[in-house]
């Protein structure tokens, strides 16, 4: 075929863009060989044809092609440069624009570009591209954008209430304002923001909807979640359902597994999967992966809806692991019950059995905890740590390794006191997750693990490949799964695990099942030993792990006595004075404070015991608590929001009331009789063991009227001269240095190895 | 004819692999005759009624507006795979749809009186029980226990996968035991099977779907024509056979419909890809033909069989499972496992059973499932093919009216040239000793002829029992169908050569016994090497015209397995 003149493919170009027909352009350019180099123009008309007609395939490939002739130029540039960045290419999307503009632009949309590429790529050089002066409010949201990517939410969150004052109802306003509130866990406003959105922009609302519902979930305000969710179903006309990811998306935030596993079967049925998009499917693929769904995942790639060719290779390498053959695969309900962590297990436990010791002559002992957040668990290990360099260790010997301590996120309560310790503290985000140089196998495995646990696994993997320690030390269920893998990937010769609580199932913990299944693989490893703070917590582990009796054993909380002095001396009730009743507790359901409530109304009404009732703590259900008080008539209920010391807790308190649904070993009831308070608990978990004698046990169904009686009653004939006794008997039982003890005693070190 | 119009047209919408879904549809159908299910999405036009078999169900699907028909949910209390956060979040989202679309007509449903009042209480609407109507059967139902941990139904004896058996046919042949049940759903499950098993009863039609494998000869092929024929004199049943084997053409011209199939091997494709297009197709056969039952013949039943069965709207069919004895000591018996998916196993009697030594003498009942075990008489092809008289089978045969030389049968099986090696010629050369002329009979499935054949003495004949009076004796393999249509038909000399070589068929001991009884003689393995003077003493009874009057006459089982097909509970 002769090659048409110039003038002609020009004239044919602008023909057939102006016939709204760009592919056939396209076509016609690659067929007659005009090269970008020699006739960027045509390639350049066609690009922006694209663009204003808005088919952005065709354009993206018109302008990769200019882009690779370097004839990219101007807003063409800019607009494919922001093209790239959404298509996670950001490396690309900076080199085109510091190749067209210089590396701080002077040109605003080019800047903008760079900014949205750099917040990507590495959002410290974002950061410095911003001048002074820059109050243009595009640029001024990036700024913002780029403090979040660096977790300065602080910042952010200062700079967008002042963009709001400014522009109240620009919807990017409202969103960023929203979303750092999410991060910052000021939910109630994180709601009101999207709330407000879901109002005012209809364009956003079901965005909108779906926020308020994941957080009103996460607030364990289910009811209002199953609200919000249903506004998303059953809509009045076919254009106002959502797509499948949202659909998706709606039925996890409601827990409802099993129906997203029947929604992505329906999808995928030949009739109806054209009507999703090769990049839904994709999502779903990485979803699937990410939440440990393998054996959907095979299914979908066995059914050619999977085009990744990442994630197909992936399906290939787990084939033998699942344990199912072409004939099983075919029957998604069968696949989807493969699921990993459990698929990986036996894998993990050939490792357990055949692993030599792999520790370094050192014997450093790695302590990994999730968080140092402001709560019980995290005091314990502050205290822990504490106790084993009271007990003698070398502080180069532990290292302390954490998967977050970010301030803006709360997560460095502790880290102060922890640094004051000068054990060495490793921020395992901070760690290079690609940094570990492991054997094929290993690869594999971590690749088919759910992304929250391989998250998790992989720097602590790489951190213990790097130290070989003597032992590692998981706290908590979270740190003892990730501990407990790493160490046995790693051939740590002691692994110890402590729950810190009741088993996971009761705290409705969303991994809990899939930790049963690592625990009991992780139990039967020789160099492991696993741990709970009360006998309850290792009756209730171990027969949610249908583990013989014997198999955990008990590692106290401790309590720092210095921390905790006798704050009450005085019995309680004495003439006029009422008695003072404090509950220390998260503003949580678990925490039942509705009925905590109640019954301290009730008891009030009753009227043989003047009560003076106070609630310290923060958390989701404050605004129904400040609801519950005028309907209850107490007015008078002070809620003191988050106190630290101990003073200020239990310094005005006689009684300390606790109606948990579950605790492990609460450490309130520990420091309340600390202080000498007489203390009411529900009988959950281990409160019983922590309890000493004269206290209160309720029963964990008492409705308001049988607490208020019980307490009543106990109020009546408490011996107060018995809680002064209890302070010596629970500083004796929970005393620092037999938490010391029986930890060397679990990581298997004597007193003369302490030394060494 | 044309199906009539339904009064009623119900998309079924369920969780993949819900047990219930089969007793649902059955249950239905059962209150409504005249109404029309459909199980997929893509079949729906929105316009219908739909019916969700659980909440999660629903869940699932209630992203689209609401269907303009009636909707019901059959509320479901908790299984043992959901966690109980599961459930409750599930009902608490349902109750928040309902909630936020009051116009929408929705009835609720449950399995149970029980289950309907907690779901009543917990959703406060009303909650009625899924309806279900029918003539009341004797309910001579076996009581089974759930091992829910172990996913197992067990008998006394046996134990089967729960999921083994589509349930509506697992409700009209068990009862529940409900104390061995641990989750709420399958309490409701049971004891919803246990109330309505001996009432909704199987909803199949007086037809039946016969499935004849690949084998190596024609003896599933005969036993299945013989029970075919049968059913259709006794009951007047509708019957299709399902067939793999190349002898199709044999059926057609019995005059049954056949859906000729192919193996994967055949085809040349891969075996999950076969297994999806097959269940498929026997899923759409069995809809249209609702059969009572599904007989099969054979050493194993297929999976395809098994899942298809599983199907809702199949009208739950039995699977009978007709399975000869005399399997070679060797065989591996696991292939006998299989009757844990069939209703019943229908053993096709064996003259020489009693010398069974293989893993079909001695069945372990762990292995047996919930089946029952029938033996019959043994059965051969006779309907509508009653032996011809001497002349007419010769003359039918082309063999001449009249003969100075006797004539003599050899059957040996379809590839028996191949597998003989020098015998055929040894036979030859005997007869031509004894002036007998020899009829070979060609298989009909046989593909190579023997270059030792004269064409003019060679036959494809079918049935054999029909022409055996056109002969004067006979030199046959002793395969099922061979063995029982000589021993019980003829009373001239026989002189039995067992295929050493069929894994699942012990031809030397039917050999041997029809020997030790004096009925034939036979040349054993042993004697292969001095053939001679056996193959010389059986020409000389024939040129004779030696005539054995003590061999077993016996009624053909075949018309007792087809009383058993159509009442399997009858003689019990």
């Amino acid at each position: 075929m002769r090659t048409p003149s110039a003038a002609q493919v020009r004239s044919r170009i602008l023909e057939l863009c102006l016939a709204r027909r760009t592919r056939q352009a396209l076509d016609a350019l690659l067929e007659w060989n005009i090269s970008a180099d020699e006739s960027p123009g045509d390639w350049e008309v066609l690009a922006r044809a694209c663009l204003r007609q808005g088919d952005a395939e065709t354009a993206a490939l018109a302008c990769t092609i200019l882009m690779k002739a370097e004839h990219l130029h101007g807003d063409l540039a800019i607009t494919h440069a922001n093209r790239l960045v959404k298509q996670g290419m950001a490396g690309a999307a900076i080199r085109l624009l510091t190749a067209q503009f210089g590396d701080r632009p002077t040109n605003n949309a080019a800047k903008q570009a760079l900014v949205r590429a750099w917040i990507e790529e590495n959002p410290r050089v974002a950061l410095d591209l911003f001048d002074a002066a820059d109050d243009e409010p595009d640029l001024a949201l990036l700024r913002v954008d780029t403090l979040r990517a660096l977790d300065r939410l602080d910042e952010a969150s200062s700079l967008i209430e002042r963009l709001a004052n400014r522009f109240p109802e620009d919807l990017r306003v409202l969103t960023r304002q929203a979303r750092i509130e999410e991060r910052t866990r000021n939910w109630a406003k994180a709601i009101g923001h999207w709330t407000r959105i879901m109002q005012d922009h209809p364009g956003q609302s079901t965005l909108a909807r779906m926020k308020v519902m994941q957080l009103q979930a996460r607030f364990e305000l289910f009811e209002d979640a199953a609200s919000s969710a249903a506004g998303l179903m059953w809509p009045k006309t076919a254009d106002e359902s959502v797509d499948l990811l949202t659909r998706i998306e709606v039925l996890q935030t409601a827990l409802q597994s099993r129906a997203v596993r029947d929604l992505i079967i329906a999808a995928a049925a030949p009739a109806e999967r054209g009507r999703h998009t090769p990049e839904t499917w994709a999502q779903i693929m990485t979803m699937l992966l990410d939440s440990g769904h393998i054996g959907l995942a095979a299914w979908l790639t066995t059914q050619g809806l999977v085009f990744n060719a990442a994630a197909i290779e992936l399906m290939q390498q787990a084939r033998p692991l699942l344990g199912l053959s072409d004939l099983d695969l075919r029957n998604p309900a069968k696949a989807a019950r493969i699921t990993s962590p459990h698929v990986l297990l036996p894998a993990l436990s050939d490792m357990a059995r055949t692993q030599d010791n792999k520790a370094a002559a050192d014997g450093k002992i790695l302590l990994v905890n999730a968080t140092l957040a402001a709560g019980g668990a995290e005091r314990q290990f502050v205290l822990l740590v504490k106790s084993l360099l009271g007990a003698g260790l070398d502080p180069d010997r532990l290292i302390v390794a954490l998967f977050s301590s970010a301030d803006e996120l709360g997560h460095g309560h502790f880290r102060v006191a922890l640094e004051d310790l000068g054990v060495t503290i490793v921020n395992l985000q901070s760690q290079n997750a690609s940094a570990p140089d492991l054997p094929p196998d290993y690869r594999r495995l971590l690749a088919l693990m759910p992304r929250r646990l391989r998250a998790d696994l992989l720097p602590l993997l790489g951190l213990c490949l790097k130290e070989r320690p003597s032992v590692i030390h998981g706290w908590q269920d979270r740190s003892s799964i990730a501990a407990g893998l790493a160490g046995i990937m790693a051939g740590t010769p002691r692994i110890i695990l402590t729950a810190r609580n009741m088993q996971p199932n009761r705290r409705l913990l969303a991994d809990g099942e899939s930790y049963r299944g690592i625990y009991r693989m992780l139990c039967k490893a020789a160099s492991v030993q696993m741990a709970a703070n009360s006998e309850a917590g290792v009756r209730d582990y171990q027969a949610w792990l249908d583990l013989p009796e014997g198999t955990l054993s008990v590692l106290h909380n401790a309590i720092d006595t210095k921390a905790f002095p006798l704050l009450r001396t005085e019995p309680a009730g004495r003439g006029e004075r009422p008695v003072r009743i404090v509950g220390v507790f998260r503003l949580a359901a678990n925490k039942r404070p509705e009925l905590w409530m109640r019954t301290v109304a009730r008891l009030r009404a009753r009227g043989r015991i003047k009560v003076q009732p106070k609630i310290v703590g923060s958390g989701p259900f404050l605004s129904e608590i400040e609801a519950l008080k005028g309907e209850l008539g107490l007015h008078d209920l002070v809620v003191a929001g988050n106190l630290s010391s101990a003073g200020a807790i239990y310094g005005d308190a006689d009684i300390l009331l606790l109606m948990s649904r579950v605790e492990g070993t609460p450490n309130v009831v520990i420091e309340a009789q600390c202080c000498g308070l007489a203390v009411a608990a529900c009988d959950v978990g281990g409160v019983k063991e922590a309890l000493m004698p004269g206290n209160l046990i309720l029963p964990v169904d008492a409705d308001p009227e049988t607490a208020a009686t019980l307490i009543e009653d106990w109020i009546s004939g408490l011996d107060w001269s018995q809680q002064e006794a209890n302070v010596l008997a629970v500083r004796n039982k929970y005393d620092v240095t037999k938490l010391a003890d029986e930890t060397l005693k679990l990581y298997r070190i004597d007193h003369a190895q302490v030394l060494v | 004819m044309p199906a009539p119009d339904p009064s009623r047209v119900v998309s079924l919408l369920s969780e993949p692999e819900d047990r219930m879904t089969a007793v649902i549809c059955d249950d239905l159908i059962s209150a409504e005759p005249g109404l029309c299910i459909l199980l997929e999405d893509d079949a729906a036009n929105g316009t219908e009624d739909r019916f969700f078999t659980s909440q999660t169900a629903f869940l699932s699907r209630a992203f689209d507006p609401p269907a303009t028909g009636r909707v019901q949910i059959l509320l479901r209390r908790q299984d043992a795979l959901m966690q109980k956060e599961e459930w409750e979040r599930g009902l608490q989202l349902l109750a928040a749809v309902l909630q936020a679309s009051p116009e929408v007509p929705v009835e609720l449903l449950a399995l149970t009186e029980q289950a309907a009042q907690t779901f009543a209480t917990r959703l406060r609407r009303p909650v009625a029980v899924l309806p279900s109507k029918g003539a009341p059967v004797a309910d001579a139902r076996r009581t089974v226990r759930v091992n829910e941990r172990e996913g197992t139904i067990c008998s006394d004896t046996a134990a089967i996968d729960i999921d083994a058996w589509n349930w509506s046919r697992l409700r009209r042949t068990v009862r529940f035991d409900l104390s061995s049940v641990q989750s709420d759903d399958l309490y409701d499950c049971c004891q919803r099977c246990n109330e309505t098993g001996a009432t909704t009863g199987a909803i199949g039609e007086n037809a039946f779907l016969i499935v004849v494998p690949n084998g190596v000869g024609l003896g599933h092929l005969t036993r299945m024509l013989a029970i075919a024929d049968e059913l259709s004199m006794q009951a007047g049943s509708r019957i299709e056979f399902w067939c793999y084997s190349q002898g199709a053409a044999i059926i057609q011209a019995a005059g049954y419909f056949v859906h000729v199939r192919h193996t994967p091997k055949h085809l040349g494709c891969r075996v999950e890809d076969w297994h999806c297009w097959e269940v498929s197709d026997l899923v759409q056969t069995l809809r249209r033909l609702k059969p009572k039952a599904v007989v099969v013949d054979g050493s194993i039943i297929d999976m395809t069989l098994i899942e298809a069965v599983r199907d809702p709207l199949c009208a739950a069919p039995d699977i009978m499972w007709v399975r000869r004895g005399m399997w070679n000591p060797l065989a591996n018996p696991l292939p006998l496992g299989g009757a844990q998916y069939a209703t019943a196993v229908v053993v096709p009697g064996d003259l020489a059973q009693e010398w069974d030594t293989g893993p079909t003498a001695q069945v372990d009942p762990r292995t047996q499932g919930l089946s029952i075990t029938r033996t019959t008489p043994p059965i051969t092809f006779a309907i509508g093919n009653e032996a011809l008289g001497k002349a007419e089978a010769r003359r039918a045969l082309r063999l001449g009216r009249f003969s100075r030389r006797k004539t003599c049968l050899v059957s040996l099986g379809g590839d028996a040239f191949d597998l003989l090696g020098g015998l055929p010629r040894q036979i030859a050369e005997a007869a031509a000793r004894a002036k007998v002329r020899l009829i070979w009979v060609r298989s009909p499935l046989a593909r190579v002829p023997s270059p030792h054949l004269v064409q003019d003495d060679l036959r494809s004949i079918y049935p054999l029992g029909r022409f055996l009076q056109a002969f004067d004796g006979a030199i046959s393999a002793v395969g099922y169908n061979s063995f029982h249509e000589l021993v019980l038909r003829t009373e001239f000399p026989l002189l039995f050569v067992p295929m050493a070589h069929q894994r699942l068929d012990n031809q030397s001991e039917r050999a041997r016994f029809a020997f030790e009884n004096g009925w034939a003689d036979w040349l054993s393995p042993e004697a292969r090497l001095q053939t001679k003077p056996v193959l010389d003493r059986f020409f000389d009874a024939v040129n004779a015209g030696a005539v054995f009057t003590h061999r077993p006459r016996i009624e053909n089982g075949a018309a007792e397995a087809a009383r058993f097909l159509l009442s399997p509970s009858g003689g019990e």
